[in-house]
């Protein structure tokens, strides 16, 4: 079976998603005979077709006003599940999936546009679905980074040059190639720990398999998913310590944490790794883990001007530890080359 | 002779590449060997084999100036796919040993200082 068959082959059981789409339908329904209600459609992972049984289950109701800011959430357990429900103004709704947007605006529209209804007796969650769909990436932003692609591949051209930092110059390439790629497509860029799953599910399977070739990924299994989690564990730690940072857990325990965006989206990720592996998908879990090592050397190197990450990390004695959790990586060049011209085609059509 | 040296020595010295003096003549005689080699193809006036006799017959003027427009995304997409297959030209052993032995530069131990010859 190829990585990607695997990748796909992950979606929660149908009996499971079913049984959840019923409990939503159910709250969606006992809601409408209280208030007025124009949709329900449930979102997030169930909507995606990959919760897990002890996942929330979000349910959006859109209404025909917008609702008190007091009213807006809600959250109940029922039967075990626990039930977020979020109330959206039908004009809200519409303002979300209008235009075009890059990784924000497009993720918020692709929520409500991925969404199953639940209840929608006038069409509205087809036509956010069909509004979400319609919206594109803002070209000027795309062109932007497939230029910035472009010009790292013909400085990496020609052959040779230190290894470790072509290949981590690669993976950036990929990172970014992934993003763009995602952003075409319906789902968007959701995050890290959805991106390989939804480049397959776009049957994205050259960027997949460069993505997991570019990060040293090899192995689907447990033994390759713990030293990546625990690796990347060691790395994000040391560089908090660096940059003057609460540690990981102490980051985690705060939630939203505005004060500490950057640190706060690295531990998130890293979070998500651990949790990836502990439901068996290996593969994924050393990805994320691996991207958030690569989040947090980002943090050390900025405000370094033109030195690269690996340059950085040297400086501070954290280079052999950042390097060892990508093994020896093929020379990818070809590959990234091909994947950004599918997507410059893309742009020109 | 000289255009490449000043280049080099500017750049050596803003980007503090730590180049010797020898280094960046050789870099120069080095260039312009290469680059008559490339650009001479006369097969009736047989070029000189002697590197320094070769690049003393040649200057380089050039300026460098940002495009008015910047390359479409086509253009850098073939630029890339040419510096991916496109061997890079290199002053071979022999032509470098010849510009070496006329800086006098070879390496030894304590080796002569070089000084920048013709202008």
């Amino acid at each position: 079976m190829s990585v990607t068959a695997g990748l796909l082959a992950l979606e929660a059981p149908e009996a499971l998603i079913t049984e959840r789409l019923v409990l939503a339908a159910r709250v969606a329904e006992e809601i409408s005979t209280t208030e007025p209600v124009v949709a329900a459609l449930v979102v997030g992972s169930t909507a995606l077709r990959r919760c897990s049984p002890r996942a929330d289950l979000d349910l959006i109701v859109v209404t025909p006003s917008s609702p008190p800011e007091p009213d807006r959430f809600a959250s109940r357990l029922i039967d075990g599940v626990r039930v977020e429900v979020e109330r959206l103004g039908r004009r809200e709704a519409l303002a979300l999936t209008t235009g075009g947007g890059w990784v924000w605006e497009l993720r918020q529209a692709a929520r409500l546009g991925c969404g199953v209804p639940v209840l929608d007796a006038d069409s509205f969650a087809r036509l956010l679905s069909e509004r979400a769909a319609a919206m594109t990436p803002w070209r000027d932003r795309f062109e932007s980074t497939l230029r910035d692609v472009y010009l790292l591949l013909i400085g990496l051209g020609p052959a040779g040059g230190d290894p470790a930092r072509r290949s981590d110059a690669l993976r950036g390439c990929f990172d970014n190639l992934a993003l763009l790629a995602l952003l075409e497509r319906p789902r968007r860029y959701q995050k890290a720990k959805w991106a390989l799953a939804d480049l397959s599910h776009a049957g994205e399977d050259v960027l997949v398999e460069g993505t997991l070739a570019a990060y040293g990924i090899t192995s689907d299994d447990a033994g390759a998913a713990n030293d990546a989690t625990t690796g990347a564990r060691d790395l994000v730690e040391r560089a908090y310590t660096l940059a003057g940072v609460p540690s990981h857990d102490a980051i985690l325990a705060m939630g939203h944490a505005p004060a500490l965006a950057e640190a706060s989206y690295v531990s998130r990720c890293l979070d998500d790794a651990e949790d990836l592996a502990a439901s068996g998908r290996y593969l994924e879990a050393q990805y994320v883990a691996k991207f958030s090592a690569r989040l947090a050397a980002g943090m050390l190197s900025e405000g370094d001007g033109e030195a690269g990450v690996v340059d950085t990390l040297a400086s501070c004695g954290l280079a052999p530890r950042y390097l060892a959790l990508f093994d020896a990586t093929p020379d990818l060049l070809e590959a990234a080359l091909r994947a950004a011209d599918a997507r410059r085609e893309v742009l020109d059509r | 002779m000289g255009e490449v040296f000043h280049a080099l020595e500017v750049m050596n010295r803003t980007m503090k590449l730590g180049l010797s003096a020898p280094e960046l003549l050789r870099a120069e005689m080095g260039f312009k060997s290469v680059f008559a080699q490339i650009s001479n193809p006369d097969p009736v006036n047989q070029l000189p084999t002697d590197p320094v006799e070769l690049a003393e017959g040649y200057e380089i003027v050039a300026t460098l100036q940002k495009r008015a427009e910047p390359l479409e995304l086509r253009q850098l997409s073939t630029f890339a796919k040419r510096e991916m297959s496109r061997p890079r030209t290199r002053v071979d052993a022999k032509t470098l040993k010849q510009i070496d032995k006329a800086l006098g530069a070879i390496p030894t131990k304590g080796g002569p200082a070089a000084k920048k010859s013709g202008t």
